[in-house]
């Protein structure tokens, strides 16, 4: 009977998962160029994957993925850190406000939020590039999405806008659920703000830091919307992530064996990173029972 | 070691008044049991008293310190919860050397104290624990130590038995109660049971509706207590109550179905009072049941009889209502069997239905 239960779910997940994941992989392992018929098609191995790893472009996108990752992820957890103590320290009548003002970057569809950023970093009719020259800090508006430096740190900015909101809400929703005795009792015992934050708060909102970080990491190693929607990968390819080249062979080169590669390449790294948070992450859920 | 002196203090809320002007004196070095019903405000006090709640008006003073106003981490007092509170990601020694670490104490110092601690508190073999690997009853001893490790000035204390099961509550009230002498530290302690205030108190505040009712000594409060609420408050089973008429020609209480010739004293205390309601209070340990019938005793029959071992507590119905009184264990009674009931006139009291006051309060101080 149990069995019967199953079954919609699993069916689901192996039509929309398992399978799509086998047909990627068997696409990896054969020379395929504008056709995706694997049958008749040569098979060549490894040689994609050799292709992908001696690839320039490959590194630097694996090279940006990781910068935008470490970098985006790193200040939307302090900004979203920021964001749930204030919100948490504030009336509780108007945290719920708050929080609903909090969550409005992060309801907003991701391609629309890059759409959004791309005209305000416009060069001409932005209005980041209209504010420096209005005050005379430069001369002229900065290239910010066709500069290689500017244009990849344009797309940090806009994803931590973003996702720091997404953060700010997690880490929320682990600071309520720290008991608040135990913030009384720190207060009794003679500890002042810093201290408190430091010994205690900060402590029991671990477990819930290591989730977020995880699930935020995850997200941004497959980023895709924002270098697509802000700069669509350029100039050149500076910003280009795995996600977007792996798009790129596929539907605008349609080279669907060298794209399959990519593709693998980028899950298997997702799932590394995915084992070894989930690992730590257990270790430090313990003492929440 | 300080008194804690309260002065007005109002706590409002937007339509609850919490505290009503609450003035009182926590004597130094001596245990003060709030205790009142859930939602008297005994908590809110103590959190007003600990800084956690800051009072609407009013005034805190410990020694000669005035406090209110001063967050709590710098009111020198140390706290236990209910639900203990202990700090879960730091062991057993972490969490008592914690008060000590917030006020920069110099490490082997705090070592020292630490250990001192769990050796009063008989807990050095869990130092290394945490606090999810251990019982309720340890739990509640790493709480007391985290509260004595410092040398607070007060200790404030939130139903902290509440969570234990009766046996171990018993245990530990009188570990408490020995440990709170043997310090000599000023003890604010909340709790609804007023078996656990009875026995623990040096004063007791009864609290309700955010008001004080009475303060004494527990006997004071038992023997003399200040209004309706008090007496059936304390005293377990509670005191009974029966709504009678005083008629000044009979000399008498008329009760639903009895007549209660008043001796010299009362009617001298009733001297200038017009007849009418008054509310008559006698407590189920000065009650005598008999079991034939004699002049001024007032009729009763049998309705349920609860075996305490010791005695039986009776359930007796006079007319429509129930009374409770005490009958020695080897009493041989029977449901709807009729009884006469004795009222001891110096174990008798009379309320005024309006106040509720003690129409004997005074005369008996």
């Amino acid at each position: 009977m149990a069995v019967l239960f199953i079954i919609p779910a699993l069916l689901f997940v192996t039509l929309f998962m398992y399978y799509p994941i086998l047909q990627t992989f068997i696409y990896s392992l054969f020379s395929l160029h504008r056709t995706a018929d694997w049958l008749h098609a040569q098979f060549v191995g490894l040689q994609n994957y050799i292709a992908v790893m001696k690839s320039e472009a490959f590194r630097g996108a694996f090279g940006f993925t990781l910068y935008y990752t470490v970098m985006t992820v790193f200040f939307e957890l302090a900004i979203g850190l920021g964001m749930a103590i204030a919100t948490f320290s504030v009336h509780p009548r108007l945290r719920g406000i708050l929080r609903a003002v909090l969550v409005v970057p992060w309801a907003i569809p991701p391609i629309v939020s890059a759409m959004l950023w791309r005209w305000l970093f416009h060069a001409d009719a932005g209005i980041f590039g209209y504010l420096l020259t209005a005050t005379g800090l430069v001369s002229k508006p900065p290239a910010f999405l066709t500069d290689p430096t500017l244009a990849v740190h344009s797309i940090i900015v806009a994803s931590v806008w973003k996702n720091a909101s997404m953060m700010g809400i997690l880490l929320l929703a682990g600071l309520a659920s720290i008991p608040q005795d135990i913030y009384d009792a720190a207060k009794v015992d003679g500890a002042r703000t810093w201290f408190r934050f430091r010994r205690v708060t900060l402590p029991l909102l671990l477990p819930t830091i290591l989730v977020t970080v995880l699930f935020r990491s995850l997200w941004a190693l497959r980023m895709f919307e924002e270098s697509y929607g802000l700069t669509g990968g350029g100039p050149g390819t500076t910003t280009d992530t795995l996600s977007t080249f792996a798009y790129k062979y596929f539907f605008t080169y349609a080279r669907f064996g060298v794209g399959s590669a990519y593709a693998m390449v980028i899950f298997a790294m997702v799932v590394m990173v995915a084992i070894v948070y989930v690992n730590r992450v257990k270790g430090n859920l313990r003492f929440k029972e | 070691m300080s008194e804690v002196y309260v002065e007005e203090v109002c706590k409002q809320y937007r339509d609850v008044q919490a505290l009503d002007s609450i003035t009182c004196t926590f004597e130094d070095g001596q245990l003060t049991v709030l205790v009142g019903p859930s939602g008297c405000g005994k908590t809110t006090l103590l959190r007003t008293i600990a800084g956690l709640i800051e009072p609407s008006s009013g005034a805190i003073y410990i020694g000669k310190r005035r406090v209110d106003g001063i967050p709590p981490w710098e009111r020198n007092i140390a706290m236990v919860f209910q639900s203990y509170a202990l700090y879960p990601h730091m062991t057993v020694f972490k969490n008592i050397a914690f008060p000590l670490e917030a006020t920069r104490t110099p490490k082997d110092e705090i070592k020292r104290r630490v250990v001192e601690t769990a050796r009063i508190l008989q807990i050095e073999n869990l130092l290394d624990r945490k606090p999810r690997e251990l019982s309720g009853g340890q739990m509640q001893r790493v709480a007391l130590g985290r509260a004595i490790v410092r040398k607070p000035e007060v200790f404030l204390m939130d139903e902290p038995l509440s969570n234990l099961d009766a046996k171990l509550r018993v245990v530990m009230r009188a570990e408490l109660k020995h440990l709170q002498t043997q310090l000599g530290v000023t003890t604010i302690y909340v709790t609804h049971d007023q078996a656990e205030a009875m026995t623990l108190a040096d004063k007791l505040i009864v609290m309700n509706a955010g008001r004080i009712q009475q303060v004494g000594r527990p006997e004071e409060l038992y023997r003399n207590p200040r209004n309706v609420f008090v007496a059936g408050f304390i005293g377990s089973p509670p005191m009974n109550f029966i709504e009678v008429q005083y008629d000044p020609a009979e000399r008498a209480l008329i009760g639903p179905d009895f007549q209660y010739p008043l001796g010299p004293r009362w009617l001298d205390l009733l001297r200038n009072r017009p007849a009418g309601t008054l509310i008559l209070g006698i407590r189920p340990e000065s009650i005598q049941v008999i079991a034939s019938p004699s002049p001024g005793m007032v009729p009763a029959s049998v309705y349920v009889m609860e075996q305490l071992g010791r005695e039986i507590l009776l359930d007796v119905k006079i007319g429509p209502q129930t009374l409770r009184a005490f009958v020695p264990a080897d009493t041989r009674l029977q449901m709807g069997q009729e009884v006469w009931l004795q009222f001891q006139e110096e174990a008798l009291y009379l309320f005024d239905p309006e106040t509720e006051v003690s129409l004997s309060w005074q005369e008996r101080q």
